[in-house]
């Protein structure tokens, strides 16, 4: 990917933004992770100054610039003194992207569609476990499946109403066929996956949510922030009926 | 989140009655910020001069200064958090509290000398004490292991435990996850570890925990604990981060990354 500063035209700059500019060049890997009160802090500049420095960066604000930092190919982010920040950061982008509409949709779903199943196998069954054991706790009748051959067999046996809930690191093209069995015997199906759907796949799945990053571990805790959202939906009962 | 930019040396000094002021500022910061310390000690509760010792040991002169403090840290968080509803933020204010909370004290250096130990190559036992927490013993299990770490086994019942521990050599390490620190199954076996000389690695809330003192490693969260009948469903979205932290840690450490 391109890197960000590259972007710069330095005529446009002025002296504060020369000041911005040379501190995150020196440490480009901490200001990925930063905040922006803590970089205000360490430069003794408005946060107004930073957002219009970042702004001429054809950015919306710190965020989007930190973002478009973090995934530049310059960023060397495996340091030990980068670990919490960057999980409390990545955390900050899933939990500011969550959509309400998209939790309150699969909170009807799970609340009115019967049978409901939660699928996940390998990494993936540990969040699809963690959904069961809470909804199974809350009152809320589901099936946990972590084998693809039980959900093929289900596929061509479901029933109408049906809800399944998937989660996986990728969207296998083995799942295909089994999507679109569920699909034509009427089943709601919403997708959670760390990679973009396939085209194919978008025509028979109600929801696809995709988590994407290139860091399974991520993608996981992202999962997981998602469906304890839902959980803490649902908790509420705060989902219109 | 507030961030009371709080350091490892700060958070071993505060007291079991400190952690309860902490972590009820971390649940309810915009109740803070309109409390006076009558208030906020009826709230707690506790005494006024324990407020002001608990603000003096985080680097406040006192109740008003930590209070100004909030406020101005509250007010620039939910300028960057408007969304439609009432529900919905506050569902994700709850959310960002427990995990931001939990990463921002955990500490760098507990995680440090947790994974450190980790990096030998003795025997890590986890023990599985049964319905929802067993999901987070797995996906320690399944980090670690994703990470080329050898001898790592499930411990799936109390008494193969109680068993195991009584046969293990003192250089094994029992790992224990407890979402309120007061299962006394989990109790009791942690403290037969350690009477047995074993290295006891927990997670568990920053509550006071019979867990957490029984521990040579402890790893601290924040999850407000709720239950359905005598079934709990507490959140461990928390631990989950600092299992991840751990092994991100531990997998850096093995990478041989220098620790500042």
């Amino acid at each position: 990917m391109t890197d960000i500063l590259s972007k710069i035209d330095a005529a446009k700059l002025t002296d504060t933004d020369r000041t911005i500019l040379k501190y995150i060049q020196e440490n480009r890997d901490r200001v990925a992770w930063m905040t922006l009160s803590e970089l205000c802090s360490k430069l003794f500049v408005s946060n107004a100054s930073i957002v219009r420095f970042t702004q001429k960066l054809g950015c919306n604000g710190f965020s989007e610039f930190k973002f478009k930092l973090r995934n530049s190919d310059t960023l060397n982010d495996h340091h030990i003194d980068n670990i919490l920040p960057e999980m409390t950061a990545r955390f900050d982008d899933t939990i500011t992207t969550l959509d309400e509409s998209i939790i309150t949709e699969i909170c009807q779903s799970i609340l009115t569609k019967q049978p409901f199943y939660i699928y996940g196998r390998n990494l993936s069954s540990i969040p699809a476990a963690y959904l069961y054991d809470m909804l199974t706790t809350m009152d809320i009748s589901c099936m946990f499946i972590d084998w693809i051959d039980t959900l093929r067999s289900l596929s061509e046996t479901i029933s109408p109403n049906s809800l399944v809930l998937m989660m996986s690191e990728h969207c296998h093209e083995e799942y295909l066929p089994i999507i679109q069995a569920l699909h034509q015997r009427g089943a709601s199906i919403i997708w959670i996956c760390s990679s973009s759907a396939l085209p194919d796949v978008e025509k028979s799945v109600n929801l696809f949510l995709d988590t994407g990053s290139e860091n399974e571990q991520a993608n996981k805790l992202a999962t997981l922030v998602i469906l304890q959202a839902v959980i803490e939906y649902i908790e509420t009962q705060k989902v219109p009926s | 989140m507030v961030d009371l930019k709080l350091n490892d040396s700060t958070l071993r000094d505060l007291s079991n009655n400190d952690m309860r002021i902490l972590n009820y500022i971390y649940r309810h910061p915009l109740d803070v910020c309109s409390m006076d310390i009558k208030a906020f000690c009826s709230a707690i509760p506790c005494s006024a001069s324990s407020i002001v010792r608990f603000c003096k040991k985080i680097g406040f002169s006192g109740f008003p200064e930590l209070k100004y403090y909030l406020i101005h840290n509250v007010a620039d968080q939910s300028d960057h958090t408007s969304t439609s509803s009432k529900n919905f933020p506050e569902l994700t204010r709850k959310l960002t509290t427990d995990v931001k909370g939990s990463l921002s004290l955990v500490g760098s250096e507990e995680l440090y000398r947790t994974a450190k130990v980790l990096t030998n190559d003795y025997p890590v036992f986890v023990f599985m004490p049964g319905g929802i927490t067993d999901n987070l013993a797995k996906y320690f299990v399944k980090l670690l292991m994703s990470k080329g770490r050898q001898n790592i086994y499930q411990l799936p019942s109390s008494n193969m435990t109680k068993h195991k521990i009584s046969t293990l050599s003192p250089d094994s390490i029992m790992v224990f996850i407890s979402s309120s620190g007061k299962w006394a199954k989990t109790i009791e076996l942690a403290t037969l570890a350690k009477l047995r000389g074993l290295c006891v690695i927990s997670f568990s809330p920053y509550s006071d925990n019979e867990l957490a003192k029984v521990s040579d490693y402890s790893l601290r969260f924040f999850s407000e604990s709720r239950s359905k009948d005598s079934a709990e469903y507490t959140s461990r979205l928390p631990i989950f981060f600092i299992i991840n932290a751990l092994i991100e840690y531990y997998s850096t450490i093995k990478e041989g990354a220098a620790h500042d």
